[in-house]
């Protein structure tokens, strides 16, 4: 084995075999559309550092869009996969293109790889999302698959927690026009009492008329209409609707965002946004139409923050591209929200079909 | 360098993808490691080739570049781009075949990449420059000493 063409025809013996070996199927799915849209399928970026607080918390009402999880990113012993490989096949919940498939599976990669060790392979097979890799936790599957729709809506009253009606009489606001706020009600300037600059911010309470009205189910949160949402305390009990909204509809969406950042400040867990330029120009229009007033920041059908818009200001001043979103978050729900709003929203839904571990 | 010229049919696209689909996957797989890597990158390359807009002189070799410069990603954001790591490398079962392919796997990058490009892809060495966007000379040093190490290592 001392003469280069042993040496040469071994070397391609062995790449050969290798390469050689068996192949998936592709499935029936190009990983492209013909005659569809030609877009980047997700947006990358962090953020380091916000300048100031320029969103100041309402106080009226927070809650998480995702499961429970425990406090460290890598989840509970109990939820981990104690494992080697993992290999997890989801399915989508509609009809799927092509390219949304191919779409989402680099969303899902980008927001494993943002989670994990950089380790994690997502493919695209029969119409299926296969995802593998080495013991990755229930806890972090799951954040993977989240949708993370991020719509911001102006929020027009608070209102009470469901009370179901006696049966036969129940309504809900999955197809019907929701009825109006009372004028008490109405999360107005005059009503929350920032008719000055730097007023104490009075409590509005919320509108009895919406407690026989069941909230908004997530697959109906249409970003036209106007939604009546939870908005559950992160410290709540679970399943408890702490508080609930009625927003108006989405005045901007998530596409606006160029980078998400999960940070540790004043002694609570915060979210920086950066906005991609022409973003900042929407959020700034959204901004000072509700200036002084109370913007819903809706991820899949649950409020996760509720802020007034700059109450210590006399005047709108731009927010020049950055803000910071604040809740009692712990660390590893505001490092999940940042996964999940930085790599953009996931479409369609996708459910576990099977989780083995090898 | 610039090497778009007009726009890639969507047709075009999918013969490519029918084409090279599995030749791509088994090339992926000399450079990045396990099969599942390399269906990961293959998809990827695709989608970015659809994503351009417009159409690479040479779509097959553009294809290739592509596939070869997101496996040295992956394995960079490993930390692992000078040797494969051994837990994901690929055994067939025949001790002398596995014995080389650990070798193989054990070179940097390049060298490892020249080496599936020359002799597993039969590519000319001006070939494989354009593919590793890099030059002829450097190709030829890296089979050399490419080579060369294994010679030492398999003797």
């Amino acid at each position: 084995m001392t003469d280069v063409d042993t040496i040469e025809e071994r070397v391609r013996r062995a790449l050969k075999a290798v390469a050689d070996q068996p192949i998936d199927p592709p499935g029936s799915d190009l990983p492209f559309p013909v005659g569809g849209p030609r877009s980047r399928p997700h947006r990358r970026g962090m953020l380091v550092g916000v300048a100031a607080t320029v969103v100041v918390l309402a106080g009226l009402g927070l809650a998480l869009a995702l499961g429970p999880r425990s406090s460290t990113t890598g989840g509970s012993p109990a939820s981990s996969l104690n494992s080697q490989t993992v290999q997890a096949t989801f399915v989508p919940t509609a009809p799927t293109t092509a390219m949304e498939l191919s779409h989402a599976a680099a969303t899902v990669r980008a927001r494993l790889r943002a989670l994990g060790d950089g380790r994690e392979t997502v493919t695209v097979s029969g119409g299926h999302l296969q995802v593998r890799g080495p013991a990755i936790p229930r806890s972090d599957l799951q954040v993977a698959v989240t949708r993370g729709t991020l719509l911001f809506r102006p929020a027009e009253c608070a209102a009470t927690s469901y009370s179901p009606p006696p049966a036969g009489s129940s309504s809900s606001s999955t197809g019907t026009t929701l009825p109006p706020c009372g004028a008490q009600y109405q999360l107005t300037p005059i009503n929350l009492g920032q008719t000055v600059a730097g007023g104490t911010v009075k409590p509005v309470v919320p509108d009895p008329a919406f407690t026989s009205i069941a909230s908004t189910p997530p697959s109906h949160d249409d970003p036209v209409r106007t939604v009546l949402l939870p908005a559950q305390s992160v410290s709540g009990s679970s399943g408890t609707e702490a508080a609930r909204y009625v927003l108006g509809p989405a005045q901007l969406d998530g596409s606006s965002i160029a980078g998400v950042e999960a940070r540790h400040e004043a002694s609570q867990w915060i979210i920086d946004i950066t906005l991609t330029p022409a973003g900042s120009v929407r959020w700034d229009a959204v901004a000072e139409q509700n200036f002084h007033m109370i913007v819903g920041i809706d991820v899949d059908g649950q409020v996760i923050s509720a802020p007034m818009i700059e109450p210590s200001n006399t005047a709108f001043v731009s927010f020049g591209g950055r803000f910071q979103i604040s809740g009692n978050f712990t660390a590893a729900q505001a490092k999940d929200l940042a996964v999940i709003l930085g790599h953009g929203p996931l479409a369609p839904a996708f459910e576990l079909q099977s989780l083995q571990r090898t | 360098m610039r090497i778009m010229a007009g726009s890639m049919a969507d047709s075009d696209l999918a013969d490519l993808y029918r084409r090279q689909r599995e030749p791509m996957i088994r090339f992926a797989r000399l450079l990045a490691g396990s099969g599942g890597v390399a269906e990961e990158i293959v998809q990827e390359a695709f989608l970015k080739l659809h994503q351009l807009g417009e159409r690479p002189r040479n779509p097959d070799g553009y294809l290739r570049t592509v596939v070869a410069n997101l496996a040295r990603s992956h394995l960079r954001r490993l930390g692992v781009e000078r040797r494969m790591p051994a837990g994901r490398r690929i055994t067939v079962g025949d001790p002398e075949i596995d014995e080389t392919w650990a070798a193989v796997c054990r070179l940097p990058f390049r060298q490892r990449a020249v080496l599936a490009l020359r002799f597993y892809e039969d590519l000319p060495e001006a070939d494989i420059a354009r593919i590793l966007d890099c030059r002829l000379g450097t190709v030829k040093s890296s089979l050399h000493r490419g080579l060369s190490k294994l010679r030492e290592e398999l003797s």
